[in-house]
This record gives C-alpha cells, structure tokens and sequence, in this order.
C-alpha cells in the first residue's frame, strides 16, 4: 500500500469517495463499492475483502463516509443478510473534490507546458 | 447459503474473519462479521447478474480473502491500538516478536552449519559425498535428531513470532518455553538473547493478562 502523505488520500479512498458520491444519499454497500470501482477501471477484479473495509473504516473514522444498517425488513424480503451502507459526508465530498483537482492538475500542465499554478 | 456456489470459499472466509476478530471488543467484532457476511451474500448474488460460472465466483472470492488478509491483520492491529498494553508494553511488544524472529533465525542457521559441516569434514577426510557424509555422520552421533529438533524449534519460534497480531497469549505460550530450552542448554552463547526473548514474553503475557478491579 502506497504511504500516505498527511491530509492526502490514497487512491483507493478516492475510489471509494466517487463510488459514495455517486449514489448519493441513498448509500451504497461494500460489495457495489468494489464493483463499481472495478466499473470504473474497466477491471474484472473486485477490490479485495480486507482492503476495502479497512478503507472503509478508515474513511468512516476520518469523517469522510458515514454508514448505518439498512431496514432489517428490506434485507429479510430480500432473503438476504443486512446491509452495512455508505455515503458520502460534506467533508468527503470537499476531501474528494480537493483530490480529484490535484490530480488533474498534472494532466494540466502535460496538455498545456505554459500552464502555471 | 448452503448450496451457493463459494459453499467452501464462503467457509474459509467466515472462519478467517471469525479468527482475526477474535478477542476484540464485541461490538466491532460483530460489525466486522456482519459486515463481511453481507458481501459474501452479495458476492453469491452476484452470479446471477454477472453470469459467472460457480468455479469463477469462488476463486474470485478466495483471491479477495487472500489478497485482503494483510489489511484484516492490520485493521485488527488498529483495532488493538487503542487497548494494547501501555508503558513497557508498546516496547516490548514489538521487539519480543523481532528477537523471537531472529533467536528462529539463529536455531536455523545453527543447524544448518552444523549439518553442512559434519557432512563435508566427513567427505574431505573420507571422500564420501556430502549426503553420504552426513548419513554416517548422524548414524554415529545422532546429529539428524539434534538438527531436527533444533529446527523444529526454529519453526514454531518463527511461526509464534508471526502470529503474534493474531494470537498474542498462543504466541507467547509458544515463545517461552522454546526460549527457556536456549536458556536451559546454553546453547553457544546464545542463552542471554533467549533469556531476553523469555523475559519480554513473559512481560508481554503479564501485561496482556486480564485486569481484576478490586472494589
């Protein structure tokens, strides 16, 4: 796992964030964060188990996501065990946006060499 | 879930997370379990949509849990942080599992120089081969039981020093006795590093012991 600088996020947890954001209020559970990770890197490899809960828990701590326990009568209709779900707070979504620009700002420049911050 | 398709892959996935959320404080325990439940379900769920074959669902869920298993450990070492044993413990901790690692290392390499040595003084003088060697070497003085047990004791020491984030108490239980053995038979000099390790067991088992609250 890449070393993270102070206040920065790693790109799992940005990832993460942008699955979160969007689906906005409604949350999202672990397994469709993988999947939809893995949608966006065009990849048939879900994220692995223990790495993107502990991500999670992470960003739950950090008050990035918040998370809470579907209707237990939705998740017995469904035949299905309880879903743990995710969304995105509004630090997330400023922590995200924060990082989404950094990382735009490298093909910024690429594309533009007279381009200065 | 019984007859899914990870039947076996969604048993070893819940014995896994049963052994790395053991001895946590209950309700993150449960969470974690919960947790980890529902996308095992979800994962079962998801060969009806994907169309996946049973065989495929269940090595992509044994790839998840292995490629997944050194952030379990570490986010039950995060789990443990905030109640690991404090003052001397945040040392010797640590440093109990290094020594223990390399006292392993050390009962290794003891055997192998050992072994390799006997053989080859015996091929030079008799000019036999280096198996032969060692084959009539050990006949002679039981040195193959010796290096066994040398290490056979390496091994566990090594393998109580790793599962240390995962059984703490089971590696210490491990740990002293094979340091008490280095201590007992002075082993060339290396009685004062098993002395070390034993001790910092011991502290690491006494501090990790349950606290009685006298009222």
């Amino acid at each position: 796992m890449p070393r993270r600088r102070p206040g920065s996020l790693l790109p799992l947890e940005v990832s993460i964030l942008a699955a979160c954001r969007d689906v906005g209020s409604t949350g999202i559970h672990g397994f469709a964060i993988a999947h939809s990770i893995a949608d966006a890197a065009e990849s048939r490899r879900l994220t692995a188990t223990g790495t993107l809960y502990r991500a999670l828990h992470r960003l739950d701590e950090g008050g990035l996501i918040e998370n809470w326990w579907e209707d237990p009568n939705d998740a017995a209709a469904a035949g299905r065990p309880l879903r743990r779900l995710y969304r995105i707070t509004g630090a997330g979504a400023t922590a995200l946006a924060s990082a989404e620009s950094a990382a735009s700002t490298p093909a910024l420049r690429q594309a533009n060499p007279g381009f200065a911050s | 879930m019984s007859d899914t398709p990870g039947d076996r892959s969604t048993r070893l996935a819940r014995w896994w997370v049963r052994r790395y959320t053991a001895g946590l404080d209950e309700p993150a325990a449960t969470f974690r379990r919960a947790e980890i439940d529902s996308d095992l379900a979800e994962h079962d769920l998801y060969r009806n949509v994907s169309g996946w074959p049973p065989a495929r669902i269940r090595r992509e869920r044994l790839r998840r849990l292995a490629a997944g298993a050194p952030s379990d450990i570490g986010w039950r070492h995060d789990r443990l942080r905030g109640r690991a044993p404090r003052g001397v413990g945040i040392v010797v901790v640590p440093l109990t599992s290094i020594a223990s690692l390399m006292l392993a290392a050390y009962y290794g390499a003891f055997a192998a120089y050992n072994l390799g040595n006997s053989a080859l003084a015996d091929q030079q003088i008799f000019g036999r081969s280096p198996l032969q060697g060692f084959e009539a070497y050990a006949d002679e003085t039981g040195a193959s039981t010796a290096a066994l047990i040398i290490a056979g004791l390496g091994l566990m020491l090594a393998v109580a020093a790793i599962a240390r984030p995962i059984a703490p108490v089971v590696a210490n239980a491990v740990t002293l006795p094979i340091a008490a053995v280095a201590v007992m038979f002075f082993w060339l000099g290396v009685w004062p590093f098993g002395l070390a390790v034993f001790a910092g067991a011991a502290t690491d088992l006494a501090l990790r012991a349950p606290r009685v609250t006298v009222p």
